[in-house]
Order: structure tokens, then C-alpha cells, then sequence
């Protein structure tokens, strides 16, 4: 049997695309990192991602997060695009990856005109453009050393990583501030969390399961005019957790958790609305196209919780990923 | 009445003299022959190898090694021999089962099975008294007829054709027998226990076989034939990764050490070279290091399988330690043929749209690199291992230049002398196991069966040998032959003579100018052809091939199975699994020469043969 190129570079990128097709982290809050985020792809490989989200909420209780298009007794509307670019780059001999990204689309939502008096008049409120563009940065701690080449890649293994993970989110996103519903935010805010990848079965197509937790603490600098006022938000802590498992070598499937809680909200030093606390439950499927792109479809719903609320999320994902030393493996096959 | 009292008396002392014969202790030693599946000449620690084997390390250093034994090129030819004292020609396995060519089939000794005019040493122990144990691989015909227990064994738990699935799935590796059938005791199982795992399951038989027969107080022969290291490599999740990085080096660099070692050791003289490289397969400094890891992590899995095997030979010696029955067996130890250098599942799957290919996808076709060793798959080694695992020696099974059919054998046990030696000078053969036994048992060989003459044994024994009389069984007249799939060999003392197929050997099908000439006390390597100088000495074992052909039952078909299959017989470039990963076109460069060199070869060939297409 004589080797054959493009039977490697399958495997190559099904290897690299496995990961690259998630690698999503925190470009918009109204969606979770996603499963098989934090799974380690070669140095220097490349991957962009666009993703549409559907974002519904329907709240007649006081629980508020703008970014997630939750507002006291409200329904809103948001409908997202998310562009991603990443690369996996080596930081201290560890596997590394920097992240950046921005989202953008329309949001329609019936709120109050003061959305912390449950009495003020419902108007219909809306928003369009980008968002605040996010500058990521994850690096692993334990069990994922870099992958700087083919040999790394064919020795790779892992059975847990544990990574931490930062992102920034650059207040220059669409912001009114006479209207409640904005794609920006007005303010500063970031991320730190420690992503953990169990793996079970062996890491080859067909036979990989993961559990994946990542628990996560969002701060948030102040906002200083919205509508007129200072708003300022606690931290928020949140716990995302996933069950993949391969269907098929092309297909895998998760299960997802995703829980928030605090975020409690003050405007002018006055405690206004409930402290956010929101569990959401749901599935995601993703399927390998060919050796360079991945499709990604999500469903997230918070029924498992709160009577006040009823929030969901629909995610159409598209990846591509690419690595320069296999696409120009893929030329020699045409020498 | 005085008289009747004295019959009476008599009669009474009789019996008593009887009964006390019937129920004192067999002193004849137990034999115990273990035979390993594919394992090379040089894996052994006590052969030069690295590999950890301190059961037979322990066997070697406590009995004899012998370094000129010869198998036949593949298992099933040299079972047939083992178990017979014949040539495989007489025995019934003139060929494989599934290769007899046409002007072959039906000739007696081309039965593709062990046939019944011979009569193997375990039945011959049975008659004499022995209980009959074996466990593990047959390989010499599926019949009930034809099956151990119809051939001399009293217990068995056999595996009946070539290959299987080391764990209880038991996909065969043939594909008009896709469950690889069983037998228990000669009645046919088809369920394996769920935690089944060859090696460990066939130590546990042969232990109980044991166990179970001590009540009879007979002495016992115990044939366990063991499936390891043969292919699928495949080893207990615990043992899988054991070596996973410890082949990064490549086989270059293994194979040096282990030549270092053999001469350190005395396997090998200290003036003489091993084996050049064979010439399609790269060095491993032109490879990237992901390829040398990958296709050392399969001989990782090899090596592996190789250990648990010891790690099996010692619980085995320590259950006869506790019943005190290690010091009255005689222990033989020996692996069939050299190490595999093709790719079974490659010539198993055939092509699109046979059976075998369908057989391989349903049951083989996993090959990704980290599944390698598990259920489902059905890796090998590769040529490239397969000849470092035959160091210092040229090619491997399937072959009847040395790398084929040298094989290692550890002697002891009791009346055994000159224990720690390694033996240079002996020259044996595998024929020679069943006459030893025989004698050491002393039990004749039969000249009849039904009525039928029996085919006289051809090996023979060593006891003397053994016992520090002599220290070879054969004079320097003696020689010994093989013809595999068209290949041949003869070897006479110092000096060897081979004929062997493309594109290893012959160039055209002038027959006498194809034969080569060795002397293998220096260039046990076959590296020199040495057949200008020694015209005289090639014609004199030219004239020993024909006795051979004649003494043997050798059909010389037309059909040459290696040549006419030259091409598609050539082994992969290197080892490789599921083609990943790339070597930057260096493969392409390596298939596009050799298809040139066997469209060259085939044309000369057909040439030569007249334009028989």
C-alpha cells in the first residue's frame, strides 16, 4: 500500500477541524462558548467562523442582562451574526490560541420606556449594526502541551487539559444612549475562565466523548449614560458544561448547560430589577463537511427553570479552517 | 489341590505385579513445546533483542539457545513439520489451503491440510502412554477429521485457521470464514468468553489441561501454540502503551543496536555484517519524525504482545514450579517463522467488490493511528520492522532466505546438558522436534496405519545432542530444503543455495544461473553471491535440490505464485497506517520505481516463459 496525500490530509484536518470548527469564545454573550471549544488544533492553524443566532426572550419578571436581550417584562428579538478569526499560536511551549471577533444584526424587543418600572409605557424598541468587537486569549495549563507539528499531532492523546481563558470586549459597538436596547454596550468588560476537557475513549473519530465545564466569572466596568443614568453591574458567574460524543466519524452531538447567576444591576447607586439567574439546557450537532469546514446546528432553551422567563436560542454555525504546511501537503498531490 | 494353591499364588503375584506397574509414576519427562507466531530472530533480550522477556531469558540462561534452527518460511508448513517429523511436502501442506496451483491440486502432500497417511507425535505420545494437551493455533485443517483431537490430542482449546482477532470478537483473517472457528475438547465452540484475550486464554487451557490430568500420573506432551506476535497487533488496553514513543528513532538505528548486542551476547560471530537495508524501503533519516513514530508505535503494540506472551511462558513455569513438575519437563521454545512483512489485511480486502474486501470493511477497517492495538483493527508491522525484527538476517516470513525461516529455539529441561551455551555450531530443523520427543519418551514412530505405509520421519533427533555427545545432529553431508510459493533453498553445512522470486532473486527464468550461493558461517546475511567462485560447490547443492524435489514430494509448478504475483506480492514501502501521515511525495517516488522495475521484471518474465500471459 503506497501513501496517499489526501487520505492523510483527512485525517490531518479532520484532526485540526475537530477543533477549529467551535473555537468560539464569548463573542457575544447571547451564546455559549460551545462544545469542544477548548480542543487543541496544530500551531498556526488558521479558522474562521460565522454564525447566525436567533435569539428569543419573553420575561414578565425583573430579571435584566441587555447583552443577552433580557429586560424586566419584555419580548424581545435579537438576530445575530458572529464572525470569528483564530489562530492556535505556541505560548510557553503550551498550546495556545488568540481569538477575534465581532457580531452585529438587529434586535426588536417591546419594553418599557423605563425598563426598571414594571408600570412606564411598553414601546417598541429596536437596535441595528455591530456590537463590541472581543479580543480572546486561551492557554492551556495542563495536558496539552504545543502541537507544533505533525509529530506532536500523532502523539496527541489527551485524556484532561485544563485551560484559562481571557477575552476583552472593546466598548465601540452601535450604542444609543436614549434607548435601552443596544448592540454595544458602553462599557468595558471581560471574561476570565478555566476551561476542563475530560477525554474518554480514545481521541480518534468515532470514538471520542468529552465532559467539558467551564466555569467563568464576567466583570464589567460602569456604564456611564444609559438612558441618563450610571448603570453598574456585579460580576457574573457562569458554569457552561457539555457532553459530546462522536455519532459518526463526520458527526458529533452535545448536550449543553449553560447556568448565569448575579449581575446585579444598580443605576445611580440604586439597586434596580432581580439579579440574573438563568439555566439554559439544550443540543448542538456538528458535522464534518470536508477536510477544511465544518456546519453547526445549536438549540439552547432555559425551559428546565423560571416561570418569569422564557428564553431560547436557535445557532447556525459554519467553520473553516486551514493550516499552511497541509494545504501545501495538498499541492504535492498535483506535482 | 497343592497345585491349584500354587496356580492360585501365581496368578495373585501377577496381578499384584501389575496393578503396582499400573499404578507407579511415569518417570518419562513431560514435554512442553511453546511455539510464538511470527516473532522475529532477534526480539528476544536473550537474542539481542530489547525487547523484556525474562521468562525465556531465564529459559535461555538455565538451558541452550540455539542459533542455526530452521522453520519453514510461514506457520502452517512448519506445524505440519513439527508435528510430524516430515517435510511439509509429505505432510499435506505442499502449499496453503487457498494457493495450490493448478498442476498441483490433488497431488498427494498438496492437500492444504495435515493429511491422514501421516502421523503427528502427539499421536504417537497418546499411544505411548503421554496425555496430550494443546492450546492455541492449528492451522492444519478444519474438518472434524482433520482437528486436533482427531490428530492426537486428548484436550484442546484450539484456534483453528491462521489468524484471529487476538480478543472475543474472533473475526478470522480469512474472509469465507469470517468468525475464526474454535474447538474445545474436538467439539466446536462459537462463542468466546467476553474477556477473552488470546494469549491469556491459552495459558489458562494449557494450565488446566495440566491441572486436570495430574490424577492420571502419566507424563504429558503440551503443544502451546501461541497466536502472539502475529497479526492484528492488538494487546490489553493496559499494555498498549507501553512502548508508544520508545520507536521514535526508527527501525535504522534498532537494528544496529540489536547487531551491537548479538555479537556482545555470541548470536552472532563478531566479523561477520548484517543484512543491507532491503532496497524499496527508506532510511529512516529521509522520513519526517511523525512517520517514524507511527509506525513505531506498531512495533510498540508488537513488542507488547511479545512481553505478555513471557509474562503468560512465566505463569505457566511457575504453576509447574508449584507442582513440582518444572524439573521433570522438558521446556522447547521456538517461533514458527520470521517476523511478517506484508500486510494481511492488505491482501485480505482484496479489491473492491470481493469478498475479502467486504469481509476487511466490516470487521478491519478501522486503522486510525490512536485505535491501532484495539478490537476492529488489524495492523502490522511492515517490512521495515519486520526486517529489523529478523536482524541481522535478510528478509522475513514468506521467504526462504534467512530472515524467513532462522527462528529462535531455547532448550531445557531435564538431562539436558551444558546449560547457559549457546549453541553456533548445531545446524536443526523443526523436522527434528517430533523424533526428539519420540525418543526421549521412547516411543516408536509407527510404520503403519490402517494398513497404510506411514511416511518415515525426516528430521532427526537430538537427544544425544542434548545429552553432550555430540554437538549437531547433522554432518557437514547433511542438508536441509525448502520450497515456498516457487521460492527454494538448500543448505549444506557452511554453504546455501537459493532461488528465489521477484524482485528478490530471479531476474529471468534461466534456472541454473538463478540459483545463488552463500557461505553462511561468514555472510550469514546472504549478502554475497558467491556462485562465480564456487561453481563446483553450487552444482553440488544444485544436485541436493533435486534429491530434495524427489525425497520430498516437491511439485515444481509452472504456476510460481511470487513470481506471477510479483508486483501485487511486493510489501508496502515502509509501515504506514491508513496512509497517514505524508512523506512528501518520497512514497510516489518509491511506487512509481517500483512499478517500473516489476513492469520490467513481468516483461522479462513473460518473455522468458515464451509469451505465456
Amino acid at each position: 500500500m503506497i501513501i496517499s496525500n489526501s487520505k492523510f490530509i483527512s485525517i490531518m484536518l479532520l484532526l485540526t477541524i475537530g477543533g477549529i470548527a467551535t473555537a468560539f469564545v464569548g463573542t457575544a454573550r447571547a451564546a455559549d462558548d460551545g462544545a469542544r471549544a477548548y480542543w487543541k488544533n496544530m500551531e498556526d492553524t488558521n479558522f474562521l467562523s460565522f454564525q447566525m443566532l436567533q435569539f428569543n426572550a419573553d420575561s414578565s419578571g425583573d430579571q435584566f442582562d441587555p447583552s443577552l436581550g433580557i429586560y424586566p417584562n419584555s419580548e424581545t428579538d435579537m438576530d445575530l451574526f458572529v464572525l470569528m478569526y483564530g489562530r492556535q499560536i505556541n505560548l510557553f511551549d503550551r498550546s495556545a490560541m488568540i481569538t477575534a471577533s465581532i457580531y452585529g444584526g438587529d434586535i426588536n424587543s417591546e419594553i418599557g420606556v423605563d425598563p426598571f418600572d414594571s408600570t412606564s409605557v411598553r414601546a417598541r424598541q429596536t437596535a441595528s449594526g455591530f456590537g463590541d468587537p472581543s479580543l480572546g486569549l486561551t492557554i492551556n495549563l495542563h495536558g496539552a502541551p504545543n502541537l507544533a507539528n505533525f509529530y506532536d499531532i500523532a502523539n496527541y492523546e489527551p485524556k484532561l487539559t485544563v485551560d484559562v481563558s481571557t477575552l476583552i470586549t472593546i466598548p465601540v459597538g452601535e450604542y444609543e444612549d436614549d434607548s435601552a436596547v443596544n448592540l454595544g454596550q458602553n462599557r468595558w468588560w471581560g471574561r476570565i475562565a478555566l476551561p476542563v476537557v475530560y477525554y474518554l475513549g480514545s481521541y480518534a473519530p468515532l470514538y471520542r466523548t468529552s465532559i467539558e465545564v467551564t466555569p467563568s466569572v464576567l466583570v464589567f466596568a460602569k456604564n456611564d449614560d444609559f438612558l441618563g443614568q450610571e448603570m453598574e453591574n456585579d460580576p457574573l458567574l457562569q458554569l457552561e458544561a457539555h457532553v459530546t460524543h462522536d455519532i459518526t466519524r463526520t458527526l458529533f452531538g452535545s448536550i449543553d448547560f449553560m447556568w448565569r447567576k448575579g449581575f446585579d444591576t444598580e443605576l445611580d447607586g440604586n439597586d434596580v430589577g432581580d439579579e440574573l439567574d438563568l439555566k439554559t439546557l439544550g443540543f448542538t450537532v456538528d458535522y464534518v463537511i470536508n477536510d477544511n469546514s465544518t456546519v453547526r446546528f445549536s438549540y439552547h432553551s432555559n425551559f428546565i427553570d423560571d416561570d418569569e422567563l422564557d428564553a431560547d436560542m436557535l445557532r447556525f454555525q459554519f467553520n473553516y479552517g486551514w493550516n499552511a504546511l497541509v494545504e501545501n501537503v495538498k499541492q504535492l498531490e498535483h506535482h | 489341590m497343592v497345585k491349584s494353591i500354587i496356580r492360585w499364588y501365581v496368578a495373585f503375584c501377577l496381578l499384584f505385579i501389575m496393578f503396582g506397574f499400573a499404578h507407579a509414576r511415569d518417570n518419562r519427562p513431560n514435554i512442553l513445546l511453546i511455539v510464538a507466531d511470527d516473532l522475529g530472530y532477534s526480539d528476544l533480550g536473550s537474542y539481542g533483542g530489547e525487547f523484556n522477556t525474562p521468562s525465556l531469558d531465564k529459559l535461555a540462561d538455565e538451558g541452550i539457545r540455539y542459533t542455526n534452527f530452521y522453520v519453514s518460511p510461514a506457520c502452517a508448513t512448519t506445524r505440519s513439520m513439527l508435528l510430524t517429523g516430515t517435510d511439509n511436502h509429505v505432510a499435506g501442506l505442499g502449499s496453503f489451503e487457498n494457493f495450490i496451483p493448478p498442476d498441483a491440486q490433488g497431488k498427494p502432500g498438496y492437500e492444504g491440510w495435515m493429511n491422514h497417511r501421516v502421523v503427528t507425535v502427539a499421536s504417537s505420545l497418546r499411544d505411548g502412554g503421554y496425555s496430550t494437551y494443546m492450546s492455541g493455533k492449528w492451522h492444519l485443517g478444519y474438518e472434524p477429521d482433520q482437528i486436533p483431537r482427531a490428530r492426537g490430542f486428548e484436550r484442546d482449546f484450539t484456534l483453528l485457521p491462521g489468524a484471529a482477532d487476538h480478543f472475543s470478537d474472533g473475526w478470522s483473517n480469512e474472509w469465507h470464514r469470517a468468525k475464526a472457528p474454535y474447538t474445545e475438547d474436538g467439539k466446536f465452540i462459537d462463542k468466546l468468553p467476553e474477556d477473552f484475550y488470546s494469549t491469556k486464554n491459552y495459558t489458562d487451557k494449557m494450565i488446566k489441561f495440566i491441572e486436570e490430568g495430574r490424577k492420571e500420573d502419566k507424563p504429558f506432551f503440551g503443544f502451546l501454540s501461541y497466536t502472539a506476535p502475529h497479526g492484528p497487533l492488538q494487546v490489553p488496553k493496559d499494555w498498549l502503551r507501553r512502548y508508544k514513543n520508545t520507536y521514535d528513532m526508527g527501525w535504522d538505528a534498532v537494528r544496529h543496536a540489536r547487531f551491537k548486542r548479538m555479537k556482545e551476547l555470541g548470536i552472532v560471530a563478531e566479523d561477520v555484517e548484517q543484512a543491507q537495508q532491503l532496497f524499496f524501503l527508506p532510511r529512516t533519516t529521509g522520513l519526517i519524525p511523525a512517520v517514524l513514530t507511527l509506525s513505531g508505535r506498531k512495533f510498540g503494540i508488537y513488542r507488547s504482545m511479545t512481553e505478555y506472551m513471557d509474562m503468560e511462558i512465566g505463569r505457566l513455569f511457575d504453576y509447574l514450579k508449584e507442582i513440582g513438575q518444572y524439573d521433570n519437563t522438558l521446556i522447547v521454545f521456538i517461533s514458527d517463522n520470521g517476523a511478517e512483512g506484508n500486510d494481511e489485511v492488505q491482501i485480505l480486502a482484496g479489491r473492491p467488490g470481493t469478498q475479502g474486501y467486504l469481509h476487511a470493511a466490516r470487521n478491519f477497517a478501522e486503522s486510525h493511528f490512536n485505535r491501532i492495538g484495539m478490537r476492529g483493527t488489524f495492523a502490522e508491522v511492515g517490512p521495515a520492522w519486520a526486517q529489523t525484527s529478523s536482524t541481522p538476517f535478510r528478509l522475513f516470513k514468506a521467504h526462504v532466505a534467512e530472515g524467513g525461516i532462522r527462528a529462535p529455539l531455547i532448550v531445557n529441561g531435564p538431562g539436558v546438558t551444558g546449560k547457559g551455551e549457546i549453541n553456533n555450531k548445531a545446524i536443526l530443523h523443526v523436522m527434528d522436534l517430533a523424533p526428539t520427543f519420540l525418543e526421549l519418551a521412547g516411543v516408536r514412530h509407527p510404520d503403519k496405519k490402517n494398513g497404510q505405509e506411514v511416511p518415515p520421519i525426516q528430521g532427526k533427533s537430538w537427544v544425544s545432542m542434548l545429552e553432550g555427545e555430540e554437538k549437531s545432529p547433522r554432518g557437514p553431508d547433511d542438508w536441509l530444503g525448502w520450497e515456498f510459493f516457487g521460492e527454494r533453498a538448500i543448505r549444506k553445512g557452511d554453504w546455501k543455495i537459493t532461488r528465489m522470486g521477484q524482485p528478490f532473486g530471479v531476474q529471468n527464468r534461466q534456472e541454473v544461473a538463478d540459483w545463488k550461493l552463500y557461505n553462511l558461517t561468514k555472510d550469514p546475511a546472504e549478502q554475497l553471491d558467491l556462485s562465480d567462485q564456487y561453481p563446483k560447490k553450487r552444482q553440488e547443492l544444485i544436485v541436493n535440490w533435486e534429491e530434495y524435489v524427489k525425497q520430498s514430494n516437491v511439485i515444481i509448478s509452472k504456476w510460481n505464485t511470487m513470481e506471477i504475483m510479483s508486483r501485487k506480492a511486493l510489501p508496502d514501502p515502509y509501515p504506514e497506517h491508513d496512509n497517514f501521515p505524508p512523506t512528501y511525495g518520497a512514497e510516489e517516488m518509491i511506487r512509481k520505481a517500483m512499478e517500473k522495475r516489476g513492469e520490467e521484471m513481468m516483461r522479462r518474465a513473460i518473455e522468458n516463459q515464451g509469451g505465456d500471459k
